[in-house]
């Protein structure tokens, strides 16, 4: 069957149809889930950003422009919303309880060192952790991601460079002090 | 190129023209730290491009939440039972003009009873003798009824006759 496109369901959203706007949240709630978890890096906050973004789409949804895809201004929303809930002290304060209270014993495999690489990202400032999980997770070109972030090509490039640099950094030196072991 | 800026683009090589790889190329190949660190950056990123997904651990309920959450079925209920801000305003408004309409009356009368006597307090005195005094006289009116039965005839049309 045809999917009908997303034109179609925001206006018929707009025009009070639930099961048009349930379909979007169908369509979309997989990748907004993700990119919040990438983000937040815990499954109930995520989820919790996952209803709030939806909230805030359906609040604006009036604002959709013709031919704008609608994942674009997902991401956009979504990144936006977790950049606010990173920048919140209580969401930082939580963050360093999370950390202290990490195994650093364990074995480096595979699972590991990809949680390494994200416990990395973590560190980073939210722009430099908005640019990696869009650009290098989430595989948006530069230029969708400047336009999501409302950021300079040049600026995401500048953003990119530190955020890999720093992941990389503290990823070897987690491998050094493991391989020391 | 120095290693400075070789570093730079190693760490942007997925974002470089062709001119900017090919002399990242050349330096790789004549600095063995620089190129040391582009292969471990390359093995790095070939991780992260294997970083697993996520995904809810129950998307029907999460959506069925996220549809809740905006299209609660209360919703209507507690807009009507709690009045909106515009009813408010009106209510106090209506309150608002009943106060000064009253203190208003209030004032007027004070003032034409000032104006045409004594102070309201002794026209209240006045007026309770006055009702008093009325009391008075027909308590003695009914006294006189009284004393007027004991020699009253009933008459046969029901009138009553005084003597």
């Amino acid at each position: 069957m045809h999917e009908k496109p997303d034109k179609q369901l925001v206006q018929e959203s707009l025009a009070g149809n639930q099961a048009s706007f349930r379909l979007i949240v169908e369509r979309t709630q997989d990748m907004v889930y993700r990119v919040a978890f990438r983000f937040l890096k815990d499954l109930h906050v995520a989820e919790d950003a996952t209803q709030e973004v939806y909230l805030r789409l359906w609040k604006n949804l009036h604002k959709y422009r013709d031919g704008a895809k609608l994942t674009t201004w997902m991401y956009t929303i979504t990144t936006r919303h977790c950049l606010d809930i990173l920048k919140s002290q209580k969401f930082r304060s939580r963050l360093e309880t999370t950390e202290q209270t990490g195994n650093l014993s364990e074995e480096l495999d595979q699972v590991e060192l990809h949680n390494n690489i994200l416990k990395a990202a973590d560190a980073l400032t939210p722009k430099q952790k908005a640019v990696f999980v869009l650009r290098d997770l989430e595989g948006l070109s530069v230029k969708e991601t400047s336009r999501i972030l409302k950021m300079r090509e040049g600026n995401v490039k500048s953003n990119l460079y530190y955020a890999r640099k720093r992941i990389h950094e503290q990823v070897r030196k987690d491998y050094k002090v493991n391989t020391q072991k | 190129m120095n290693c400075n800026r070789a570093e730079r683009l190693i760490y942007l090589e997925n974002e470089l023209n062709d001119r900017e790889r090919a002399q990242l190329k050349e330096h790789i190949h004549l600095c063995p730290s620089c190129a040391e660190l582009h292969a471990s950056y390359i093995g790095m990123v070939s991780e992260v491009n294997q970083v697993e997904d996520v995904s809810p651990v129950d998307a029907s309920r999460l959506t069925d939440n996220i549809m809740t959450g905006i299209f609660r079925p209360d919703e209507k209920i507690e807009r009507s039972t709690f009045p909106g801000l515009w009813t408010r305003l009106g209510l106090s408004a209506v309150s608002l003009v009943l106060i000064l309409s009253f203190y208003m009356e209030f004032n007027q009368a004070v003032a034409i009873k000032d104006s045409i006597g004594p102070s309201s307090r002794q026209v209240t005195h006045t007026a309770g003798t006055s009702i008093l005094k009325k009391k008075n006289e027909r308590t003695v009116s009914i006294l006189a009824l009284a004393e007027a039965r004991k020699g009253m005839n009933l008459s046969n049309n029901n009138n009553y006759e005084i003597d």
